[in-house]
């Protein structure tokens, strides 16, 4: 087990190291001045040799790629062209609002998918199953601006229920993290089904069903425990795409975290934030998956025993 | 008598087809609303009910719903169907490069890759597994906050983060068909790579790829009416359904059509590729 966990710690600070090398690549590589594009065309001649200076843009590739890199590992990720102010002191105030946000949308698309997906399967072709399977298939077609839209018009002006935008206090979240919930939601309860129906399949299934185990019993702890693997990592997988889902919904919702941090930055050109947002998120899903992993491996008593194949 | 014969095989053939649809739903409806955006897109002009998606009537903006403006009118009386109905142009527009693009690199890469194995092998899909720990969206705004926004700047973003998934995909076809005995008779008679990749191994390995480029075509439509919606992706006045709801959102909670519409197309056009995909999947799987 402490091998296999090792192993997978292994693999982070290569994927990580590639990602800085591409998003540090990206801006030296473009035809023209970094410095002038960042600048802006309205800056002056001192602004971008300023710029220029900062960036160490005389050195060489390499030279300029190690100063790069020692700087992001000692915690300074250049300064924000547009605010002035240190890259990790906008990360850091920013990251709590995406991460509240985050976790309660992921709370309500575990919440909902997971029993959702165990119910469909245990009646395939039902309509219980019919009814989850389409409203699955909505959640991950549906544009989560839109979703965001119609429900700041239905909840928060026709209704008055909740508030209509930013943040401050808990009901300000609950229409956001909704948005952001559908995809994630419609994906891990087409996972959990389809992985449940897999499992029911099994001999061990009707066993469990002929000893007289009551449906609670079969389904919750003996299939869904088998079940867990795929979706686990489904869930992993998506954080990727609720941190992309997080960029538009706080946008929508004028909710002050790192993806409204990001879509400023784009349209300011503030390349220090945008690298520095963009290496988080990179950080964070491949975190991400690499908890998944490690939480299937301590699941499977074959694995965390060290008798398991590795993987 | 001939003639009646043929009749009835040819209403024959027509309910064994109703029968067949009937039995898979999502082929049917997906293929339908699929069909409906390919339709809408070619009649655009014969369809809408305004001349232009761009004509502005500015003494009478934010009508409601008549003959006359099925959806109403925007902010600046412009007619919204008219302007759904040509944004059909731009999601299929989308899709259809990006698939193109991503779908050709990726499975080019992917085929040689397998079909190479050894150190080619890792080192690509190394780089694959670095392209996808990016999140989609985010690599893409990091690629327009570089290049610019715009249209083609925002297609050529949503291609390169498309690619790993057709690179694996196809990787992974080749390495199982690469042992096969077809293959190896061929690779005996001195076949070589680009032969063995093109002629033995791609037409066996489309099916799955094809399959793909179904799936995702959703989600470009998707990605890039986010960009738009964002303001990065095609710019107002062009009625694309991103930018229409960029637009739209200044007058939520004062006037809902320009925002309603636009994205009940985007969910009916992503909903029907997501369905279609699912059940051609569905039907390979039980072959």
């Amino acid at each position: 087990m402490t091998a296999y966990v090792l192993r997978k710690l292994l693999t982070l600070p290569a994927v990580v190291l590639a990602v800085s090398v591409l998003i540090f690549l990206a801006v030296r590589l473009l035809p023209g001045d970094p410095a002038r594009m960042m600048a802006g065309p309205e800056a002056s001649s001192a602004e971008v040799a300023r710029i220029h200076a900062q960036l160490g843009l005389g050195q060489p590739l390499p030279a300029q790629y190690l100063a790069f890199l020692a700087h992001a590992a000692s915690g300074d990720l250049g300064t924000s062209i547009e605010s002035h102010r240190p890259v990790t002191e906008e990360l850091a105030d920013h990251a709590p609002y995406t991460l509240a946000l985050g976790l309660a949308a992921y709370l309500l698309a575990v919440g909902v998918g997971v029993p959702g997906g165990v119910l469909a399967a245990v009646k395939p072709g039902g309509a219980w199953d019919r009814l989850f399977s389409g409203f699955t298939i909505l959640c991950v077609s549906l544009a989560n601006f839109w979703v965001g839209l119609m429900a700041m018009e239905l909840f928060a002006v026709r209704l008055q229920w909740l508030p209509l935008m930013g943040a401050g206090s808990a009901s300000h979240l609950v229409l956001p993290a909704i948005t952001l919930a559908l995809a994630p939601m419609g994906l891990i309860g087409r996972m959990t089904r389809a992985s449940m129906i897999d499992v029911l399949a099994q001999d061990y299934i009707r066993t469990a069903r002929a000893k007289g185990l009551g449906p609670f019993a079969v389904n919750f702890r003996h299939a869904l425990r088998n079940a867990l693997a795929p979706i686990i990592t489904i869930v992993g997988l998506n954080l990727g795409s609720v941190v992309g889902g997080a960029v538009v919904t706080e946008s929508v919702f004028s909710w002050p975290g790192l993806g409204r941090l990001l879509v400023d930055a784009v349209g300011n050109r503030d390349y220090p934030v945008v690298q520095g947002v963009a290496l988080a998120a990179v950080v964070a899903v491949t975190l991400a998956n690499l908890a998944a992993e490690l939480v299937i491996a301590f699941l499977d008593p074959r694995l965390r025993q060290g008798l398991g194949d590795g993987r | 008598m001939a003639a009646r014969a043929a009749l009835s095989t040819g209403l024959g053939r027509l309910t064994d087809w109703a029968r067949w649809l009937a039995r898979h739903p999502s082929v049917t409806i997906g293929g339908a609303l699929v069909a409906a955006l390919l339709l809408t897109s070619l009649l655009a002009p014969l369809i809408a009910p305004a001349a232009s998606p761009l004509a502005q009537d500015l003494y009478h903006p934010f009508a409601g719903v008549s003959w006359r403006h099925p959806f109403g009118t925007d902010a600046l009386g412009r007619d919204i169907a008219t302007r759904v109905i040509y944004g059909a142009r731009y999601s299929l527009l989308e899709a259809g490069a990006c698939i193109a693009l991503a779908a050709s690199i990726g499975t080019l890469l992917g085929l040689a890759a397998g079909v190479a194995g050894g150190l080619a092998d890792q080192v690509l899909m190394w780089l694959m597994d670095v392209l996808f720990a990016f999140p989609g969206l985010v690599l893409a705004l990091l690629v327009v906050s570089l290049l610019g926004p715009g249209l083609v700047n925002v297609l050529l973003a949503i291609s390169l983060f498309s690619i790993p998934v057709y690179a694996r995909l196809a990787r992974n076809q080749a390495v199982a068909l690469r042992k096969a005995d077809y293959v190896e008779a061929a690779v005996a008679m001195g076949a070589g790579l680009p032969r063995i990749m093109f002629r033995h191994i791609l037409p066996n390995a489309a099916g799955p790829i094809l399959v793909q480029c179904t799936v995702s075509a959703g989600s470009v439509i998707l990605m890039a009416a986010s960009l738009s919606f964002l303001g990065l992706g095609v710019q107002p006045p062009a009625p694309e359904w991103g930018a229409m709801m960029s637009d739209g959102r200044n007058y939520v909670g004062a006037y809902l059509l320009p925002s309603l519409f636009p994205g009940l197309a985007i969910t009916l056009a992503v909903l029907g590729f997501s369905l279609l995909g699912e059940g051609l999947r569905g039907l390979g799987d039980r072959r």
